[in-house]
């Protein structure tokens, strides 16, 4: 029979990550956006509490946690600040790939890359052939990654892991949000040190790493109610707490009950990416449900806040542009939606490749 | 029946778009990045004085209340607004001219008045007006103001605290609403006009907003602020009538069809660059997953902005017709924000990773318009006086 009970293994690394990014990531937040960095001894308070390694292999020094704790942790730690979590993260979602598709190659720069403190990892997933890729090289530009500095760049294409460690010129551009984790456009003409190849494992870091952005969304929209609702509980208008009238308190019903459905979305898609089927749906439903719940409670936050929540006085402008900004990660919406009908639908490949190209058209 | 512009309206549009492309963009842009208000001494003022371009809402005090000219009219206003929005929402609201102060004079305001505080936009320089009903602790209820004001001799003496007011530090005169008695409620409102530089008027800050960074909103203060008694809008017998609050709501009915068609003009800027960013990339000889997605979607998107926009007109036009317009200007409020809210976040998306640059117009646009859904009351306060309007809801709930 199901059961939804959380271990107390999971409750401490819920508590620990959460007093985390209360006590430290959230009131930093602003001074990590304006510096465009997160402050050193938070990043080393991080990795003391080994949050960056969490998925590692236990032989590697990591953890070896299961993609159900870390997805609790990275709600945790989205709720304090989402952009540090990416600064922090050391090679990050990079991990997805080289795990499920690199074999003993993939763990042997795993190993190396684990080795330099401050490495830097991010996943590119090409999925409409914007950068051109020949035997052994990659070349394009492509126009957002959240990072300044990348020691590996791993670009999915299909079924393929290509894996690009020189020739990739980043160039600093401002972002919409997650200034802390860096943001570039990205010049690539790199040669392919690794190339992987796996369905099944191409599927899975696609999930897991929709499984990442939908955690950090999660938490990004999860902190912003609550500060909402703290908010309309204490402000009074028409004599009584704005949280009282009528129209605010079931939009808040409304944002909570969308933030419970989205969380168990989200614990489904991990408990698959434990078992041996195809996380692929539960993963792009994850991530729809994490997206469009956090896109409206950002939106909604700062309409809860009045005139208030569009200033910067207040965190909740700035979680609307986190929301919008993790949205777009890995494809975003759209190829999550894809990935989605193809399952549902049982087609083979892509649901949109029966409509004949307009562009010309509209 | 006619959804038909004449042509010396479009003729002004077309000047108007000009100026947009121009000028309006660019220094948006601009202000963007800086994350600053124009400042007022910008050469971009003069040059709309010269223009004749000030505040369509601005006065016209040769024409009479009743039969406003096709220039000054509201249906002009909202065509005005809206095209002035496409092209930076911020650069519009920074316009020279007695901004959302106008209709409180030119509805409440004695001849005298009218003729005292609106003709320094004569002298062809740029000037600028304001409207301060937002406090700290007052948004959306605007009945539960605190700044009070207190009769002495040919005096008022305001004490309280304004916020996110657009344009004060700049403002020639702002237009204040205060109590005379917070227990009298809505009967205890007075409009003021409160001076540049009248002692006690203290522009404390200028607030940080995530958008529309090209004008100034500001936070003041009222500390014993003493004003001549004339500067009373209307006059004592103006208030016999208990028509302070009815003052302020008239004029949030001519300014909420603006607003809303204002966020129909950030919207549309928006879809449109959505429009021609799938035009420029993503005409790749082969069928992409998402092309009939993002069909649908801008297909939709465009349906609420000119539904929305419609709703907009509406308002206006009964204003020109001398009809109540309280509830249509309040649906027009309720749908474009939202409407434009939407057509910002799907073009983001439809840019995909390039929408999160802040290079990128839509990233811009995406945090500029959330504000419309706030100001002149939220999207909340809308459907409550709609609901009270339709079915009865009561006036507490």
């Amino acid at each position: 029979m199901f059961e939804l009970s959380l271990t107390e293994e999971d409750d401490l690394l819920r508590k620990t990550s959460g007093d985390f990014a209360e006590s430290r990531l959230g009131p930093a937040a602003r001074d990590s956006e304006g510096n465009r960095e997160v402050a050193a001894a938070i990043v080393s308070e991080y990795r003391e509490l080994g949050m960056h390694a969490l998925e590692l292999p236990e032989s590697l020094g990591g953890s070896g946690l299961p993609p159900f704790g870390k997805a609790l942790v990275l709600e945790q730690l989205a709720g304090g600040d989402a952009a540090a979590v990416l600064a922090c993260d050391g090679v990050g979602p990079a991990i997805y790939p080289l795990v499920e598709m690199g074999g003993v190659r993939g763990a042997s720069l795993l190993e190396e890359l684990v080795g330099k403190a401050d490495a830097r990892g991010w996943v590119i997933v090409d999925r409409e052939d914007a950068l051109e890729v020949t035997a052994d090289r990659v070349r394009g530009r492509w126009p957002w990654v959240p990072a300044e500095k990348l020691d590996v760049l791993v670009v999915l294409k299909g079924n393929r892991a290509l894996v690009l460690r020189e020739g990739v010129e980043l160039e600093p551009v401002k972002p919409c949000a997650l200034h802390a984790a860096g943001s570039a456009a990205v010049a690539i003409d790199a040669p392919i040190a690794e190339t992987f190849e796996s369905a099944s494992g191409a599927a899975r870091s696609e999930a897991r790493l929709r499984l990442y952005a939908a955690s950090l969304l999660l938490g990004v929209a999860a902190t912003s109610l609550r500060y909402a609702i703290e908010y309309t509980k204490e402000r009074v208008t028409f004599g009584r707490p704005v949280a009282h009238h009528q129209g605010v308190a079931f939009l808040i019903a409304d944002l909570a009950c969308r933030i419970d459905a989205a969380r168990l979305s989200i614990w489904r898609a991990a408990w698959a990416l434990e078992q041996d089927g195809d996380p692929t749906e539960a993963a792009a439903a994850a991530f729809l449900d994490a997206a469009d719940t956090a896109l409206e409670c950002g939106e909604q936050g700062v309409q809860l806040l009045g005139g208030h929540g569009y200033m910067q006085d207040h965190p909740v402008e700035k979680w609307m542009r986190e929301a919008r900004t993790l949205a777009q990660l890995w494809g975003g919406r759209d190829a999550a939606l894809d990935v989605l009908a193809d399952r549902v639908l049982e087609t083979s490949g892509h649901v949109g490749f029966a409509v004949p190209s307009w562009g010309k058209q509209i | 029946m006619d959804f038909a512009l004449d042509q010396k309206s479009v003729q002004r549009l077309k000047l108007l778009r000009g100026l947009g492309k121009e000028l309006f963009r660019p220094l948006g842009m601009e202000a963007d990045k800086k994350g600053e208000p124009i400042p007022p001494d910008h050469p971009f003022f003069q040059q709309i004085v010269d223009m004749g371009l000030v505040s369509p809402l601005g006065p016209d005090p040769e024409k009479k209340k009743s039969e406003p000219s096709e220039k000054r009219s509201n249906r002009m206003a909202v065509l005005f607004a809206e095209e002035a929005s496409y092209w930076d929402r911020g650069v519009a609201v920074t316009m020279p001219g007695p901004g959302l102060g106008g209709p409180p004079i030119n509805k409440m305001g004695t001849p005298a008045q009218r003729e005292r505080f609106m003709s320094v936009f004569k002298d062809k320089k740029p000037h600028w007006g304001a409207f301060a009903m937002t406090e700290p602790s007052a948004g959306s209820d605007v009945a539960g103001i605190k700044t009070l004001a207190r009769r002495d001799g040919n005096s008022w003496v305001l004490n309280g605290a304004k916020t996110f007011i657009s344009n004060a530090k700049r403002a020639e005169w702002v237009i204040v609403f205060a109590t005379i008695d917070p227990k009298l409620g809505r009967a205890g409102h007075r409009a003021f006009v409160v001076e540049k530089d009248t002692p006690g008027f203290d522009v404390t800050r200028v607030e940080r907003k995530m958008g529309l960074k090209a004008y100034e909103s500001c936070s003041f203060v009222l500390e014993d602020c003493r004003i001549p008694a004339d500067n009373l809008l209307g006059g004592e017998a103006y208030y016999e009538k208990k028509a302070g609050f009815k003052g302020a709501m008239s004029a949030f009915n001519a300014s909420r069809a603006l607003v809303a068609v204002m966020a129909i003009g950030v919207g549309r800027a928006a879809w449109d660059h959505a429009r021609q960013f799938v035009r420029d990339n993503y005409d790749l000889g082969r069928p992409i997953p998402r092309y009939r997605r993002i069909l649908e979607r801008l297909a939709t998107v465009k349906r609420g902005l000119d539904a929305g926009r419609a709703l907009a007109w509406r308002g206006a036009w009964l204003l020109d017709i001398g009809e109540p317009n309280a509830l249509e200007a309040s649906m027009a409020k309720q749908f474009c924000p939202p409407a434009a809210l939407a057509a910002c976040s799907t073009a983001v998306e439809v840019l995909a990773d390039a929408g999160v640059r802040n290079d990128e117009l839509v990233e811009k646009l995406y945090r500029d318009v959330k504000a419309m859904d706030i100001v002149e009351g939220t999207q909340q306060i809308q459907r409550t006086i709609i609901a009270r309007r339709l079915v009865g809801l009561p006036q507490e709930t």
